[in-house]
């Protein structure tokens, strides 16, 4: 059941949220978990009911993982902590890797293994990411592993189970224990609405028309078109945009929908589009994913190397390519291949690795020549381009069915797609070509460069988990907030009539649940 | 080391255990449950308002019939352009699904009742495919609110009609599809949730035609035909070849119908133990709102029901008709397998012989002139 499906907000939404007030008001209110539970096992089984079954034996295999880690010492904590570890890690790695290993032996040793049939159980990724955080946590003594039903609620919650925000269990077990106040349930519904309204607008109006452009041409370059050069630009730039309203809008939902039922999630997305640098474009995209990443991933490698570089005595620049340079790469590849089991994930990640390794490089060296000179408008308006450059030439690779398709987009880009063959098959709006792309990327990009994102809207309600480290970070040009006034009431309704009437022109699954 | 990839840690300690969870809204004046349900009113109000604003944007009518041009219903722009802008007469209106299209040539059943009659009968085949009484509504509607002279319709039957017609949410108007029966009506959500996005695309496409490929005024060069016959055979958009002559062996025509029927019955199959007036909720409706047209405009109806090959699957609701006018079954050619282009459909052979028994079946009912509407 995705939020963008008449069902889901005509059906199940007022269930749950009625549901759960109905019971958390009451001298019931100890079962409004078990009836998050229930209606998430709905929610979920109603999209993948075949996958049900394997969702509820990790939740409840890592939840007793949990105890196993709470009630050991030393070594043997360890030792636990990594078989559980070890297991999801390998759960995610045969759904989404088996094949992708299968068909590289094949391809190398010219063996003839046949292929298994899998299809990747929904959520998988996020809900792995989650529990594998639990786990270390637990260990790191962060967190009591001894509350079951919180747990599997912590997981096993609708808004953020099926593609993120990736929250931990410390940030969701607080908030769902804490019996929601009477005098709260209304304001938390109405903000809640507004952000959803926000989200599913981003996803119904903006993102799913860019994709009428985007789609049809990266079809065709699976076919084996060559676009020409504004073609292949503009269409790799419409789907870095078409990416960002789709998931960000996804992520404003999912955070409306907790909201209504009283509960903060993190935030997933800030104005990744106005950043000035690589550093700063992965400090705002995906923001759960990075910081999963970097905690669990990036700083257990790059910690001992730093200790390693600083006991072998080893001069700065050294330092920085063992310390720091080689667990950024790696950790961007890692990033790259945790979207799935294919080349192209793995050469995005690779050249965001690259992206990054150059700015700590060029940070290393300018270091002391800027420091104390202030930045101009025109210095970090030319980051930005550069930045944005760089990144839509990576998603290329992200976007592609396979290398060749990419290989042959980027040659569109550099000019080599041959002018005789120039694409001209813009199935929307087809009399006005890639006139028509122009007339859709165009205000898109407005939006994002100029206007105040989601959670900057709705700044006074402190709308996600640590706004206040945000809040003053990359102001838009255009500033408003939203008031509980009349007419950001109507506002609302506008917002929401327009994004529900645009799910009924045919809209698509979130790109995320792909991964 | 952190900012390495640009991240900065971001937790602090959680909440202690059991905390309460903080403040959620800081404003100057609370935002208690009484404000809220204030506000949600004006939330309401300004959802209706663009509900109706969208409602009540102009578009033309022709725009409606564009829409699925590039698909296998791209024949009903030639429906529009029929009845609309085709001076030619329609006396005969051939209205149903694909197996009169492909069953009644126009050009034939035309000479056949004026030489019958000893005058020129125009007949129009105005069917397309898929099933959907709705959409037979919606044509016949538009028919006779443009052509006083028509005298009769000829409606397709089939064996199972239960469904909404897909074009119907495109074509029909908005009031036909706000009060069509929701019980049991698998598609009423759909057709109603598309309202508002159709009138904003039709409102678009009307103000900028040419931006979406669409034709705002009719285009002689575009139009098929007076004499469109599709019995002889067409190419679908796709290039998928429709009709014409060709034929399939008779068990592959046996299998093809069982399957077809099987589709039927599977569309509704729970509904099976509910009374005919709900399992085809959507038929009943609007025959009954066809009949009333027609009598309204003194046109006649007649049903006409082309088997499948093999002819083994009954019309379960034929007493539905009885009440408006007169029922026929083409069943003679039913077990001749060169007649059939599919297991569903007659070929050109078999849509001359259905034509003929067809106008020996009508010109009775043409024998008198049309009733004035005044008397």
């Amino acid at each position: 059941m995705a939020f963008n499906s008449f069902l889901f907000i005509f059906c199940f939404l007022p269930f749950a949220v009625v549901g759960y007030y109905a019971i958390a008001l009451t001298r019931l209110h100890s079962l409004r978990i078990p009836f998050l539970i229930l209606a998430t096992l709905i929610f979920y089984a109603r999209g993948a009911p075949q996958f049900t079954p394997l969702l509820l034996a990790s939740v409840v295999g890592n939840y007793l993982f949990g105890v196993a880690v709470a009630r050991s010492q030393g070594a043997l904590r360890r030792a636990i902590l990594t078989f559980g570890v070890v297991i999801n890690v390998s759960l995610l790695l045969y759904f989404k890797y088996s094949n992708f290993l299968i068909l590289n032996i094949n391809g190398v040793v010219g063996a003839n293994m046949p292929l298994i049939k899998l299809v990747l159980p929904l959520a998988i990724s996020f809900y792995t990411f989650q529990q594998i955080a639990y786990l270390v946590d637990v260990s790191r003594g962060a967190v009591r592993g001894d509350a079951p039903l919180k747990y599997l609620a912590s997981i096993l919650f609708f808004p953020s189970i099926i593609s993120g925000p990736i929250v931990f269990y410390r940030e969701l077990g607080p908030q769902l224990d804490a019996r929601p106040e009477r005098g709260e349930v209304g304001a938390n519904i109405l903000t809640g609405l507004t952000l959803f309204s926000m989200g599913l607008f981003k996803k119904t109006v903006i993102a799913d028309t860019l994709g009428l452009w985007v789609d049809p041409a990266c079809d065709a370059i699976h076919a084996g078109a060559h676009l020409g050069i504004a073609a292949s630009w503009g269409v790799a730039a419409a789907y870095l945009l078409q990416i960002y309203f789709d998931f960000s809008g996804y992520s404003d939902m999912a955070t409306g929908l907790a909201r209504m039922l009283g509960v903060k999630l993190p935030l997933n997305f800030h104005s990744p589009i106005r950043c000035t640098s690589i550093i700063d474009y992965w400090r705002r995209w995906h923001i759960t994913l990075g910081r999963f990443v970097n905690l669990y991933i990036f700083q257990p490698v790059a910690i001992p190397l730093a200790r390693w570089s600083a006991e072998r005595g080893l001069g700065r620049g050294q330092a920085l390519m063992v310390a720091t340079l080689l667990p950024t790469f790696s950790t961007m590849v890692i990033i790259g291949a945790w979207h799935g089991g294919a080349w192209t994930y793995m050469v995005f990640g690779a050249m965001h690795g690259v992206y990054m390794v150059a700015n700590e490089a060029f940070n290393f060296l300018t270091r002391k020549r800027r420091k104390g000179r202030p930045e101009t408008a025109a210095m970090r308006a030319g980051a930005n381009a550069l930045t944005m450059v760089a990144v839509v030439v990576a998603i290329v690779a992200f976007r592609s069915a396979n290398l060749a398709d990419a290989a042959r987009w980027w040659s569109g880009m550099a000019g080599l797609g041959g002018g005789a063959s120039v694409w001209s098959g813009w199935p929307a709006m087809k009399p006005l070509g890639g006139l028509g792309l122009l007339l859709v990327a165009g205000p898109s990009a407005l939006i994002a460069y100029l206007f105040p994102n989601s959670e900057q809207i709705l700044t006074r309600i402190d709308p996600v988990l640590e706004w206040k480290k945000w809040r003053s970070v990359s102001p838009p040009v255009i500033s408003f907030t939203w008031r509980p006034s009349p007419a950001w009431a109507m506002m609302t309704g506008m917002t929401l009539f327009l994004a529900l009437a645009f799910i009924a022109r045919g809209t698509t699954k979130f790109v995320y649940f792909n991964f | 080391m952190a900012s390495a990839i640009g991240i900065e840690d971001p937790f602090p300690p959680g909440p202690p255990r059991g905390a309460p969870a903080p403040p959620h809204v800081h404003f100057d004046q609370p935002l208690t449950n009484g404000r809220v349900a204030w506000l949600s009113l004006w939330l309401l109000l300004g959802f209706a308002l663009t509900c109706a604003a969208v409602m009540l944007l102009p578009s033309a009518r022709y725009v409606r019939y564009q829409q699925e041009a590039d698909t296998i219903q791209f024949h009903a722009r030639w429906v529009y352009e029929r009845i609309h802008f085709d001076p030619t007469p329609i006396d005969v209106a051939v209205i149903g699904t694909s197996r009169l299209e492909a069953g009644v040539s126009p050009v034939a059943l035309q000479q056949d009742l004026s030489t019958k009659l000893g005058r020129p009968i125009h007949v129009a085949n105005l069917a397309l495919l898929q099933s959907g009484r709705n959409l037979h509504y919606a044509i016949a509607k538009d028919l006779l609110t443009t052509r006083p002279e028509v005298k009769l319709i000829v409606l397709s039957v089939e064996e199972a009609e239960t469904g909404s017609h897909p074009l119907f949410k495109y074509v029909g108007d908005d009031a036909d599809i706000i009060r069509s029966p929701i019980f049991l009506n698998l598609n009423y959500f759909e057709d109603l949730f598309y309202l508002p996005i159709r009138h904003l695309t039709y409102f678009a496409e009307t103000l900028a035609p040419g931006a979406f490929g669409i034709d705002a005024h009719f285009q002689p060069s575009q139009y098929l035909g007076t004499g469109l016959d599709r019995t002889l055979g067409y190419r679908q958009p796709d290039g998928t070849a429709v009709n014409g002559m060709r034929t399939e062996p008779a068990e592959a025509l046996s299998n093809q119908a069982e399957i077809v029927n099987r589709n039927h019955i599977s569309t509704l199959r729970l509904a099976s133990h509910i009374p005919d007036r709900f399992e085809y909720a959507i038929e009943y409706t609007f025959v009954d709102d066809i009949a009333k047209l027609a009598a309204a405009h003194h046109v006649k109806l007649v049903f006409v029901h082309i088997p499948m090959y093999g002819n083994k699957y009954p019309v379960p609701h034929m007493g539905l008709y009885k009440p408006f006018g007169p029922f026929f079954e083409e069943s003679q050619i039913a077990d001749e397998q060169p007649m059939y282009f599919d297991g569903a459909h007659l070929n050109r052979a078999g849509a001359l012989v259905t034509t003929r028994w067809l106008a020996d079946i009508l010109a009775p009912y043409l024998s008198a002139p049309k009733a004035d509407k005044r008397s």
